[in-house]
């Protein structure tokens, strides 16, 4: 009875994607993961301990992959659309494109990184260093493992090995995905708008 | 396998658990909560032990002035790791093994929400605690207590609180991912009827308690996270000297740690609320409160964490306003205990060991929130802080209270989940003398704590008084030890040879006692309808013009089997595989730079469990992953009510078909 | 257009914060409004969370809220507000 349709999946008593329930209540718990680091950079943004601080951020930038970031959140719109239309090939199409906008993102990480790097700020010189490379690498780390799903989606698609009834779906993932993008929203404003 | 096939259910009577046959891989890639549920039971029961025999030896070297019986670090490890032990590796998994054998029953469910999560859950507990305790032989048992407080766990050299940071975190991921899967489990598969206001009180505090922990782990994994870094990375959260502040690991820690005391009683207070009505033949009294009561509780529990640290100089206002928090949070607790004591009111009580230990359940847990406003009190609990006055308040809500409504449920339940009862004469004993234990062990520990007697001391010098107090509470503690042999006796013996319980064993008021002892592998031959809270109970029994109960229907003995066809959730092995991967991970990390070939080899297993799972196809599990298009035909189109109830996520041939389109759609057709 | 919505919407907060000499309240509160904006456009309509049920919804926001509230506590503890 739960799942007439193709692309929903099972439906529980209360009419809904039982996976959909749990992907927002693990939304939910992420809020106040990231919620404590930022709490923690809150408190330790002056605590440069005689070492560089906000000056060296580059807001250009960071706005920059920060647009990137936003935009990739359309193309997984798209990808939903598409694996909705049930258009795999579309929806491969825009997966990769998300994906590849989130290295971009990363690399632009990356190379922030290496900046700050070369230029005194590092993790270990400070409590500002600590919270400000802690956060946003965790933050990387989730954009990083969206990309690795990403890309199974699309493999698992072209093996016709991508299922709308069972385990992650295009959906889910677009979920976690919208996620990691607001929580940079949040850390762009708070962490470097904010603080120059 | 476990799938039962219309040939497994020709009536056959095959051994345990329905068709899913015996052997240890049928367990390992089992994915059916009942056995799930076991299996975290007696895990934890055997980490109690360890956890017991800790505290044996803490005793024993406070028996007497001076003892030697340990050498102060030798005392650190042990106080620490009993209380890691007992919260993260005892309580919580027992509540999630009641949790995980009961919820669908009650609810009238298959399976949970996510099955094979729920496996993962297990299995990650499991390496987890093993990983935990195996410090023990690599470096020592992590010695900074149970709060692993900053800079005191960020400093020491010693990997060992590297293992307590690291364990926390792995056993973290086992409560989040239960913690989702009950959340899911409660809010979309409850039997049709079942709004959430007649659900089980039972599954109303798992409810609150997935709330929880949904909301505090992340918390907590932040703090551990920092310490990580700060021990391994060299980042300086909690380092004075360069401008970090240890109280903001106070905050975080506490932050869950106040929730995490609600999330190990509310399980019991759901239990002792399932036990009292049945024992004293009467609804719970004032079932709204009782549930309120309990959202209340979890609510407020986020507002008081700052009472753990009114010594930390949080300043007047703060204090004052965490100091009536606390005292508030006292208010639903209350309630909680009239609705109970109101429940047994006038009743026809019968004192089975399960209602023993609920009334027990009352009576400590009174005493222990008793102390527990008092340590509201600012100016009080500056005084009591750090002393054995609070030593004694824990352990009467923990122990007398989350681990005494923990064995009423154990007595409770087993003829449910074994078929026999246990002994009443030996649960009478087992009742007795760990009440008396108890007692004798934390009693006196009030009046120590208030004569002065500092916690986690491992000495203190003759002649101030605290000799004889002292040696009461070990002989106490030696008296719980001995309480526990006529439990483990009538676990080991009664479990085989003990009088045979029918399906309704205590004449019960849910849906569990509707289906037969033990269980059917799929539940309910029949998803129910349910129309009331304690449907059961009503189909039973009508009420005479006093409004006495009758009975007015008996059911036959139900059977185990049936010759319908009902789908259930295929075993898999991906999510031991993924446990497996994420604790080599650890031990990598701790042994690093030589670890970091386990590191990447653990990560490697993990990603290959993580995509496997991914694309198993639930019906044909073990390989073969390119028949699925094939099937299902139609013929054997399972009950519908079975596949909506038995945990669908991995499971539904009649969307196979379908949804080849998106997967094999475009280019690849 | 959502996603031309919130280009703009970024290109305006940029902007703000170049602005010299802008007080430093309006800046704040500026920035912070329009981050929130952003953030709800993509929950609403990239994430559907509006046309959601009523479980999901409420799972979401318990974690915000608690999130937003506990940590300012905490923050204002250390901040001396709540000090004197
Ligand atoms: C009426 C309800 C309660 C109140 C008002 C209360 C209050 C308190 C306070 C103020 C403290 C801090 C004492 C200090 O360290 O100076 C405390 C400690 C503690 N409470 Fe409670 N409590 C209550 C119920 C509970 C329950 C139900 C549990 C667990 C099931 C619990 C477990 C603990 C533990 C484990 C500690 C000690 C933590 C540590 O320092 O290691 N409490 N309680
Ligand atoms: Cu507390």
């Amino acid at each position: 009875m739960s799942t007439e349709t193709a692309v929903h999946g099972p439906v529980g008593t209360d009419g809904a994607d039982i996976r959909k329930t749990a992907m927002w209540a693990f939304l939910g718990s992420e809020c106040l993961f990231f919620g404590s680091f930022i709490a923690t950079f809150l408190l330790y943004s002056d605590e440069t301990n005689g070492g560089p601080g906000t000056e060296l951020f580059d807001i250009p930038f960071t706005s920059v992959s920060s647009f990137v970031l936003l935009m990739s959140s359309l193309t997984m719109v798209l990808a939903h659309n598409a694996y909705e239309r049930e258009d795999g090939r579309q929806m491969r199409i825009w997966l990769m494109a998300t994906a590849l906008l989130g290295t971009v993102f990363l690399g632009g990480q990356v190379f922030e990184f290496t900046t700050f790097y070369a230029e005194g700020l590092r993790m270990d010189i400070s409590p500002f260093g600590s919270a400000f490379f802690v956060l946003t690498g965790f933050h990387g780390a989730h954009v990083a493992i969206g990309v690795i799903m990403l890309t199974s989606m699309v493999i698992m698609s072209r093996r016709g090995n991508l299922h709308a009834h069972r385990g992650m779906n295009v959906e889910l993932v677009g979920l976690y995905w919208h996620f990691v993008d607001i929580v940079w929203i949040v850390i762009f404003t708070v962490v470097y708008l904010l603080q120059v | 396998m476990a799938t039962l096939t219309p040939e497994a259910t020709e009536l056959e009577e095959p051994e345990e658990h329905g068709a899913e046959g015996g052997g240890l891989w049928s367990w390992i890639t089992t994915v059916d909560h009942k056995r799930i549920g076991l299996m975290y039971g007696g895990t934890a029961m055997l980490f109690f032990l360890i956890g017991g025999i800790e505290a044996l030896f803490i005793r024993l070297q406070l028996a007497v002035p001076d003892a030697t019986v340990l050498t102060e670090a030798q005392y650190n490890q042990l106080f620490t790791m009993h209380g890691t032990t007992m919260v993260f590796l005892v309580i919580m998994p027992l509540a999630a093994a009641f949790g995980n054998y009961l919820l669908p029953l009650m609810i009238g469910a298959r399976d949970v929400a996510f099955p094979r999560m729920n496996a993962m859950s297990f299995w990650v507990f499991l390496f987890g605690g093993i990983f935990l305790s195996s410090s023990f032989f690599l470096g020592g048992f992590p010695d900074g207590g149970w709060f692993g407080y900053a800079p005191l766990s960020t400093q020491s050299e010693m990997i060992r609180m590297d293992f307590w940071a690291l364990g926390l975190l792995i056993l973290g991921i086992a409560s989040l991912a239960g913690a989702i899967n009950f959340t899911t489990t409660i809010f979309t598969m409850r039997a049709p009827g079942m709004s959430m206001f007649k659900m089980p009180v039972f599954v109303w505090m798992q409810l609150v308690v997935a709330f929880l922990l949904l909301f505090s782990l992340p918390v907590i994994t932040v703090a551990l996270f920092e310490v990580l870094f700060d021990r391994n990375f060299g980042t300086l959260f909690f380092d004075p000297a360069a401008g970090g502040d240890p109280i903001l690991y106070q905050h975080l820690f506490w932050l869950f740690g106040h929730p995490e005391v609600y999330i190990l009683i509310l399980p019991s207070m759901g239990i002792v609320s399932e036990v009292l009505p049945v024992f004293s033949r009467k609804p719970l009294f004032g079932y709204q409160f009782v549930v309120f009561a309990g959202a209340a509780i979890a609510l407020l529990g986020f507002g008081v964490w700052s009472h753990h640290m009114f010594t930390s100089g949080l300043g007047p206002v703060a204090e004052s306003a965490f100091s009536l928090t606390t005292m508030f949070i006292a208010v639903p607790t209350g309630i909680k205990i009239f609705n109970w004591i109101g429940t047994t009111w006038g009743g026809k009580i019968s004192l089975k060991t399960p209602m023993l230990f609920s009334l027990g359940f009352i009576a400590m847990f009174t005493i222990g929130g008793l102390s527990g406003v008092t340590h509201a009190v600012v100016p009080a609990d500056t005084q009591q802080t750090d002393t054995y006055y609070v030593v004694a308040h824990f352990h009467y809500v923990l122990f007398g209270g989350a681990m005494f409504g923990i064995f009423a449920g154990i007595y409770y339940w087993w003829p449910k989940i074994s078929g026999r009862y246990l002994s009443e004469p030996l649960g009478k004993w087992h009742f007795w003398l760990m009440l008396i234990g108890f007692n004798l062990t934390f009693a006196p520990q009030h009046w120590l704590g208030l004569q002065g007697m500092a916690r986690r001391t491992a000495v203190y010098p003759p002649d101030i008084g605290l000799e004889t107090l002292n040696m009461v509470s070990t002989i106490g503690a030696f008296t719980i030890a001995v309480s526990m042999l006529p439990f483990l006796y009538a676990m080991l013996v009664n479990s085989r040879t003990g009088a045979p319980a029918p399906a309704d064993a205590w004449d019960g008021r849910t849906l569990e006692w509707s289906i037969s002892s033990p269980p059917p592998h799929h539940n309910f031959h029949d998803v129910p309808t349910v129309e009331a809270i304690d449907d059961f109970w009503h189909q039973k029994y009508g009420e005479d013009d006093e409004g006495r109960a009758v009975r007015v229907k008996t059911f036959p003995e139900p059977s185990r089997y049936t010759d319908k066809y009902i789908h259930l959730p295929s075993p898999s092995y991906y999510p031991i595989m993924l446990a497996g991967g994420l604790v080599l991970m650890a031990y990598g990390f701790i042994f690093a730079p030589l670890g970091i070939p386990l590191f990447v080899i653990g990560a490697l297993i993990l990603f290959g469990g993580a995509f496997g799972w991914a694309q198993e196809d639930p019906d044909h599990p073990m390989g073969d992953h390119d028949d699925h298009h094939a099937e299902p035909d139609d013929g054997s189109e399972p009950d519908e009510t079975a596949e909506e109830a038995a945990g669908d996520e991995v499971e539904d041939p009649t969307a196979a078909l379908a949804d080849g389109v998106v997967a094999d759609g475009g280019d690849d057709a | 257009m959502i996603a031309l919505f919130l280009g703009i919407v970024t290109a305006v907060e940029i902007a703000i914060a170049y602005i010299p000499d802008l007080n430093r309240t309006l800046l704040t509160v500026g920035l912070i409004g329009l981050g929130i904006l952003k953030f709800s456009v993509v929950v609403g309509w990239f994430m559907h969370l509006r046309f959601e049920n009523k479980t999901m919804n409420r799972l979401f926001a318990i974690g915000l809220v608690l999130a937003l509230s506990l940590f300012f506590v905490v923050l204002a503890t250390f901040s001396g507000i709540l000090a004197s």
